[in-house]
């Protein structure tokens, strides 16, 4: 080999050792003063790391305690109802926009969450909360089609192919992101705001819906595990995790051809939070490149935390992985479901409900 | 029954007091909200209400496509009532016939004993044995080879069928007992003297004399049934949507209405309230409810003079029955008018035989028995005979096989909870002993410690006020006299009867509304949690503390209070030296059932606590919904081990009770 490459390889590599080392950061630490007060943290089932609840009651002496909710619209159930108060929840996209007009986010202290910075750009200012005043990514993802290959004979590809599957299907308990899929399949914008295109896309999944069996609030990885579906429109991460868990090659996880609902969750602290000061310390802990990639890592969710992916902290299986890191073409293909006017949320409940009640005939 | 009337007009009262203030504040005045907000309309959030008085909510329960998710509910109720009817009366009478002592209260126990394990845990065995990869299916297709796909049993009408049926067998089981028990059978026998056989000796002497427990079991098992959440929620996936999930969505979910759920809760009450009336009329007033149904339909015809053939009216009754119970079952009218028109056949086929009988008799004029009656007799009590043999086999697998395979998979060694079963191990135990369940799961074993101590302080605490009202109630029913007893009574049998989530739902909106208001004149809010939770079982558990001590209270001789009064003793040291020590088993048989009740409620805490207070059931709860960790079994083998435990001890002082 020639000598010039050989000190290139040198030289590289101990660059990338010293990459590595300026990059490793220090442990994040806890600003003094929290010791013994409790932080009430309002979460999504199976969304943090085995590591991140433990190790900050550590860094910061404070206790934390975790309560789950399977829906945006449970969680923003109990906030508005005020009937029980949290430090921090975790919405969607278009919820933190109804979060933040309603008065129901209160905004950031950003002197207390200096790793704001780490915000990965495709995912900071977004639509729904403009220069992030109010809340912070804490992970992205799609949802799509999970399902069991050794029942399933076909590859799927299409979402036709679940509408006409010949067997027991869950749907996902999310208007929003079920009511966009129909509006975007039939051809209309996703987030259309006419009651009469909304009423079309109910039209187009109760037309769809025989093979329907289970309408799963977030529990469809489980259906699909226990083998009462064998499809299951499903949150991407959960399905991995599944897949993960399960040790075994018989599920699979898929963004179709035609496109599907991507979303981010965000963390926002609630206006009646008892302890909103630790709970801005809590984010900027989330934010911590470390910290952000072990969460990214196990909940196998795309992480928004740029210096975790710049610090080469995520797992190259993940990273490689199309469901959740998908290429440029795909990510093309997908929708957010924005925030639109609250008659047109009422008109997107309504026939959502009115679905799911027609179904059961 | 008192010996000092003027007197025990205030105390009586005085001691009824603080339950009618509990149950008034936290009872009856949180239905008579939910009534108001069931009036108005839905505001910009679900939560929201506001003018105008509307009657809209109403409407909408009353048209497509939520009227039938009521209708279904209704049909699924009266289903599983006529199921319970025909497994549960067989199998009370077997019990109840059984001539050693031991072997009766043992029978008794192997049906109360499932009954007392977690509801919660009971439903989710269901989903074990009826899954996809399920026992059945698993030994169908793989152990058998009998099938080539798996059979469609979870989440279907059915499941939800099965897992109502299974959930409150005992509750008719246990009235008709009852009732059977008080029988006399020696009335039998006279009937066969008087030359009835065993048709008519069962339909016009026994049937009838023990109406009144069958009455109770219906109600006792129609109620819950139809105001059930759990239960379709967990087997019967969309096709089993019955009103209580419709409710739970109404206040759950953000496309929902608390208007449009209270109004929901309203209607189920007041289908709970028509089933009361329906009791009251017929359980209650023991001449009526002695006649038999067709007796009572001939007195009313002859009462106004209106005279029909026999023939025809028992035609009319048997058709209307027969056709009901068939549509109802198979939602088919050829079927049905079959039905109907093979029992007309049959009933006039009866008649014609009958007649020729006759005319032979009396043109022969001999009084010889007739063979083909006496071959027909026997037929029927060989048909009897075997179906009181069969019927507690079957009905003893069936109430217990869910628990023997939840124990067994519990030591399954695959990670699936249920399903393929993979070799000995008892790994989900030592995970959860040594406190690394849940890695990789969204549980820890310190989590459910915690929902463990949450569920005893709750518990404890509960129990402790209710043991304290239940039994100062008892007392000022059951020796007092003073006016407005019979309102206190009814306000005290009210929260049983009611359906768990209209309870719950009423207590919620109950819940807001004052800390809403707490929240306008201080300024801050409180904070929901155990207390909220600790008063919604206190209100319910008071009624039951004072069951059962106002049983014990009724079996008490009062003389032995008379003859301390006359030895000289005042009042106080007359209850603390005779009254209460004789009281006390039934008080602590009594605290025990509260503290069980407190322990095994699910619906009530989960509408109450908004999310906020995880007992025992709701952290289970959490785990069946949302990603079924493999310890799940373990844990509610505990679970059983736990209850059976405490059932033991309780049933022990109540034996005690008996005794003493």
């Amino acid at each position: 080999m020639h000598k010039l490459t050989i000190l290139f390889l040198i030289i590289s590599l101990l660059a990338l050792g010293f990459a590595n080392a300026t990059l490793a950061q220090e442990k994040w630490t806890c600003p003094e003063g929290f010791e013994g007060q409790t932080l009430r943290f309002f979460n999504w089932s199976t969304y943090v790391a085995e590591n991140t609840i433990p190790d900050f009651e550590d860094a910061c002496g404070v206790q934390v305690e975790y309560f789950e909710y399977g829906s945006n619209e449970e969680m923003l159930a109990v906030i508005r109802s005020n009937s029980a108060q949290y430090d921090i929840t975790v919405p969607s996209g278009n919820t933190v926009g109804i979060m933040i007009e309603e008065g129901l986010a209160q905004p950031l202290k950003k002197e207390l969450i200096p790793n704001m910075v780490n915000i990965a750009e495709t995912f900071a200012d977004p639509p729904y909360d403009p220069g992030n005043d109010y809340s912070v990514p804490y992970q992205w993802g799609t949802i799509a089609i999970g399902y069991d290959q050794n029942i399933v004979d076909e590859e799927i590809t299409s979402w036709e192919q679940v509408w006409d599957y010949d067997g027991p299907v869950a749907w996902l308990n999310d208007p929003r992101a079920m009511m966009g899929l129909a509006l975007m399949l039939i051809g209309h914008d996703p987030n259309s705001t006419d009651p009469d295109e909304i009423d079309e896309a109910r039209q187009f999944l109760e037309d769809r819906s025989d093979n329907v069996d289970v309408i799963a609030d977030d529990n469809g990885q489980d259906l699909l595990n226990r083998g009462d579906v064998d499809i299951t429109i499903e949150y991407s991460g959960d399905i991995f995790q599944l897949i993960y868990e399960c040790e075994c090659d018989d599920f699979m996880y898929v963004i179709p051809e035609e496109g599907a609902n991507v979303w981010t969750d965000n963390m926002v602290v609630p206006y009646n939070a008892p302890n909103p000061d630790l709970a801005m310390v809590f984010i900027d802990y989330i934010l911590d490149p470390q910290v952000g990639a072990d969460l990214s890592n196990f909940t196998a969710y795309g992480t928004p935390n740029q210096a975790s992916l710049d610090a080469g902290l995520i797992d190259e299986e993940l990273l490689s992985n199309p469901g959740i890191y998908p290429s440029e073409d795909v990510m093309d293909k997908l929708f957010f479901a924005n925030k639109v006017p609250a008659e047109a949320e009422e008109t997107y409940l309504e026939a959502w409900s009115k679905l799911i009640a027609a179904m059961s005939e | 029954m008192n010996v000092s009337p003027g007197r025990s007009d205030s105390r009586g009262a005085i001691l009824s007091l603080p339950s009618v203030i509990w149950l008034v504040i936290f009872f009856a005045i949180p239905l008579f909200i939910m009534l108001g907000v069931s009036l108005l309309t839905r505001g910009g959030n679900p939560s929201d209400y506001g003018t105008p008085l509307t009657l809209q909510n109403y409407k909408d329960i009353f048209t497509e496509p939520l009227v039938s998710t009521l209708l279904r509910s209704i049909r699924i109720a009266l289903q599983s009532t006529i199921i319970c009817f025909v497994i549960g009366y067989p199998l009370a009478v077997f019990i109840s016939t059984r001539q050693n002592t031991l072997v009766r209260q043992f029978s008794l126990f192997l049906v109360i004993l499932p009954f007392w394990t977690n509801f919660l845990v009971r439903t989710y065995s269901w989903q074990i044995i009826l899954g996809r990869r399920g026992v059945i299916n698993e030994i169908l297709q793989n152990q058998l080879g009998l099938i080539d796909s798996p059979l469609q049993l979870i989440n279907t009408e059915g499941a939800v069928l099965l897992g109502l049926v299974y959930g409150f067998l005992p509750f008719m089981v246990l009235p008709i007992y009852a009732s059977v028990e008080r029988f006399n059978f020696h009335m039998v026998e006279a009937a066969h003297d008087l030359g009835a056989n065993d048709w008519y000796a069962f339909w016009k002497v026994m049937f009838p004399m023990t109406l009144p427990g069958v009455v109770a079991g219906w109600i006792l098992v129609f109620i819950p049934a139809i105001g059930a959440f759990v239960t379709p929620d967990l087997l019967g996936g969309t096709e089993g949507f019955m009103v209580g999930n419709l409710i739970t969505r109404q206040f759950r979910d953000n496309g929902g209405s608390w208007p449009r759920g209270s109004a929901a809760s309203i209607v189920l009450m007041i289908m709970v309230g028509i089933s009361l009336f329906i009791y009251q009329r017929f359980a209650s007033d023991e001449s009526y409810a002695r006649a038999g149904f067709t007796d009572r339909i001939n007195r009313w015809l002859e009462e106004r003079h209106i005279r029909i053939p026999s023939l025809l009216s028992s035609i009319v009754f048997w058709v209307l029955l027969v056709g009901f119970v068939v549509y109802l079952f198979t939602l088919n009218w050829t079927q049905t008018g079959t039905a109907a028109a093979v029992v007309t056949a049959i009933l006039v086929g009866i008649n014609i035989y009958q007649r020729r009988m006759e005319r032979h008799k009396t043109e022969s004029r001999s009084y010889e028995i007739n063979p083909w009656s006496v071959r027909r007799d026997l037929w029927l009590r060989r048909i009897g005979k075997w179906g009181l043999a069969f019927n507690p086999i079957f009905s003893y697998f069936f109430l217990w096989s869910p628990i023997f395979i939840l124990v067994l998979y519990s030591f399954n060694a695959s990670r699936r909870a249920g399903g393929r079963w993979e070799g000995f191990s008892t790994v989900w135990y030592d995970n959860i002993f040594s406190g690394v369940a849940g890695s990789r799961s969204n549980y820890s074993t310190e989590e459910m410690l915690e929902a463990v101590e949450t569920s005893l302080i709750i518990g404890v605490v509960g129990t402790i006020i209710a043991t304290i009202l239940g039994t100062m109630v008892s007392l000022s029913l059951e020796r007092g006299v003073f006016r407005g007893k019979r309102w206190v009574d009814g306000l005290l049998y009210l929260p049983i009867v009611i359906p768990d989530i209209t309870m719950g739902i009423s207590l919620l909106v109950f819940f807001k509304v004052v800390f809403d208001l707490i929240e306008n004149i201080t300024g801050s809010r409180p904070f929901p949690g155990i207390a909220n939770v600790a008063i919604a079982h206190i209100a319910f558990n008071i009624s039951f503390v004072a069951i059962v001590v106002r049983a014990r209270l009724t079996d008490m001789n009062p003389r032995y209070e008379e003859a301390a009064r006359d030895l000289g003793a005042n009042e106080w040291r007359t209850f603390w030296r005779i009254t209460y020590p004789l009281l006390l088993p039934g008080i602590v048989a009594g605290a025990l059932l509260a503290f069980t009740l407190s322990l095994d409620d699910f619906v009530i805490t989960f509408f109450v606590s908004g999310g906020s207070v995880t007992t025992l059931t709701v952290f289970v709860w959490g785990l069946v919904k949302r990603g079924v960790p493999p310890e799940i079994n373990a844990i509610s083998t505990l679970m059983i081990l736990a209850s059976t435990t405490l059932v033991l001890i309780s049933s022990l002082f109540q034996r005690n009770a008996s005794r003493g």
